[in-house]
């Protein structure tokens, strides 16, 4: 929503070519729920240990809990100036007060540099050599024809990951035209298990593995000594556990059907060209009875990302989750950790 | 061999079925996966649904910003320029999926 509400104004773009402009994922700058227990439990990745620091002197204060939102900081992390808005006033008026502290620092303060920030961990480092690397849209649909619907002003993004070893394995060994193979089972249970999730509006959690039924199939449509053109089907039912979660939990059920086009180049081993459409149903219940209301249609799309922009190199959002051992694991996994429920306490 | 043929099965499959269905063994709640029943995805129409899913330059435009995706590269390049650094954090990364 801050993505077009603040950064899309002119005044904030002006403003901004005073700064330089990071973004990055908080949860694990912020060493999980609680820092403290971060730090307490040996986390000291100096990069978010800086972040740690300058974040308690923020908006939320120096407790647990999100640290999300908009700082300004000096080079050496000396916090400036903090905000989590999504108006667009309240967020130039912010950058406009941590500018003028800036202007304001002596001289030593502001050439100050960081000690060196190299961090232990970065899931992007994962990224597979020569693998798929699909960006993902996500966006709500109506019931009405595509033709007809107007695009819903809210969506969102992901990256979807396959090693070059597992994207071949969507090919098979001697295609034929016209015959359609089921595609290994892994290959769809990632899709169902960390993408296929009601995220248009926000991040979701993932499923089980048991939580996912479904298949995903390839017809041969063109062969040749260069490329393999193939169609993409599938469908399934994903539905998540009763058991009331804590922290993220996924859409009580989804059902979806899918199609895409692809082709395979061989003599680099990867997709040159790659579309997948995916339109599902929600549903508020975990129950699959045939008079269940469908709660809202949505709608995924899986595209190549494009090697030559730099946000289509960010991580896929529940890469923690993949089953993959390519996925290289932080020493402290901070997606176990759960904060305790208030009745627990 | 990567993938099986799944040719060869529907006539199986079809058999199986017919006979599990005169026997009332799939009378109970059908929980295998079937699509929605309001939409047919195909051919014909894929391209329909992904130009309404799939974002357009101006709904992008906070993309026009040069962002640098990480704290890290962010404090290192705000040492260069010698510039304040302006970071966005969210629960999922704010150029991705948050």
């Amino acid at each position: 929503m801050g993505r077009q509400s603040v950064w899309s104004d002119q005044d904030i773009q002006t403003l901004s070519k005073k700064f330089v402009l990071a973004a990055d994922e908080v949860w694990r700058l912020q060493g999980g729920y609680d820092f403290r227990k971060y730090q307490a439990a040996g986390g000291n990745d100096p990069e978010c240990v800086c972040f740690q620091e300058m974040a308690a002197d923020g908006h939320y204060g120096p407790g647990g809990g999100t640290k999300q939102g908009i700082y300004v900081c000096t080079p050496a992390g000396k916090l400036l100036g903090s905000i989590n808005s999504l108006s667009a006033d309240a967020v130039r008026k912010m950058m406009e007060r941590s500018l003028a502290a800036w202007q304001a620092l002596p001289e030593a303060d502001r050439l100050a540099r960081p000690a060196p920030l190299k961090p232990a961990h970065r899931w992007e480092w994962s990224a597979p050599a020569k693998g798929l690397i699909l960006k993902e849209t996500i966006r709500y649909l109506t019931n009405e024809a595509p033709e007809t619907q107007t695009p819903e002003p809210r969506f969102n993004h992901d990256f979807a990951w396959f090693s070059a070893d597992e994207a071949r394995r969507l090919i098979p060994e001697s295609p034929t035209v016209g015959a359609t193979y089921s595609v290994p089972p892994e290959i769809y249970r990632r899709l169902a298990r960390c993408h296929l999730l009601n995220t248009a509006h926000g991040e979701g959690g993932t499923y089980q593995a048991n939580q996912i039924e479904g298949d995903l199939t390839v017809t041969i449509l063109q062969a040749d000594a260069e490329q393999i053109h193939i169609q993409l089907r599938g469908q399934g039912v994903s539905t998540g556990s009763r058991e009331k979660a804590y922290g993220l939990a996924p859409a009580a059920r989804i059902r979806t059907e899918l199609f895409g086009v692809a082709r395979f180049d061989l003599a680099s081993g990867q997709f040159d060209q790659f579309e997948l459409v995916v339109l599902g149903k929600l549903y508020s219940s975990n129950d699959a009875v045939a008079q269940d209301p469908v709660d809202k249609n949505i709608g995924w799309y899986f595209t190549l990302a494009d090697p030559q922009h730099p946000f289509d190199r960010l991580p896929p959002t529940h890469l923690h989750a993949y089953d993959a051992a390519w996925v290289a694991q932080p020493n402290i996994r901070l997606h176990d950790y759960q904060p305790i429920h208030p009745s627990q306490k | 061999m990567h993938c099986m043929n799944i040719k060869g099965w529907g006539a199986t499959l079809l058999s199986v079925l017919s006979n599990l269905l005169a026997v009332g063994v799939l009378l109970s709640v059908d929980n295998t996966p079937h699509p929605p029943s309001e939409t047919r995805l195909d051919s014909s129409n894929y391209q329909a649904w992904r130009d309404l899913i799939r974002t357009s330059d101006k709904e992008l435009a906070w993309q026009q910003l040069p962002w640098v995706a990480s704290f890290h590269s962010g404090l290192s390049e705000a040492a260069r320029k010698d510039k304040p650094l302006l970071l966005w954090v969210m629960n999922g990364h704010p150029m991705g999926c948050t």
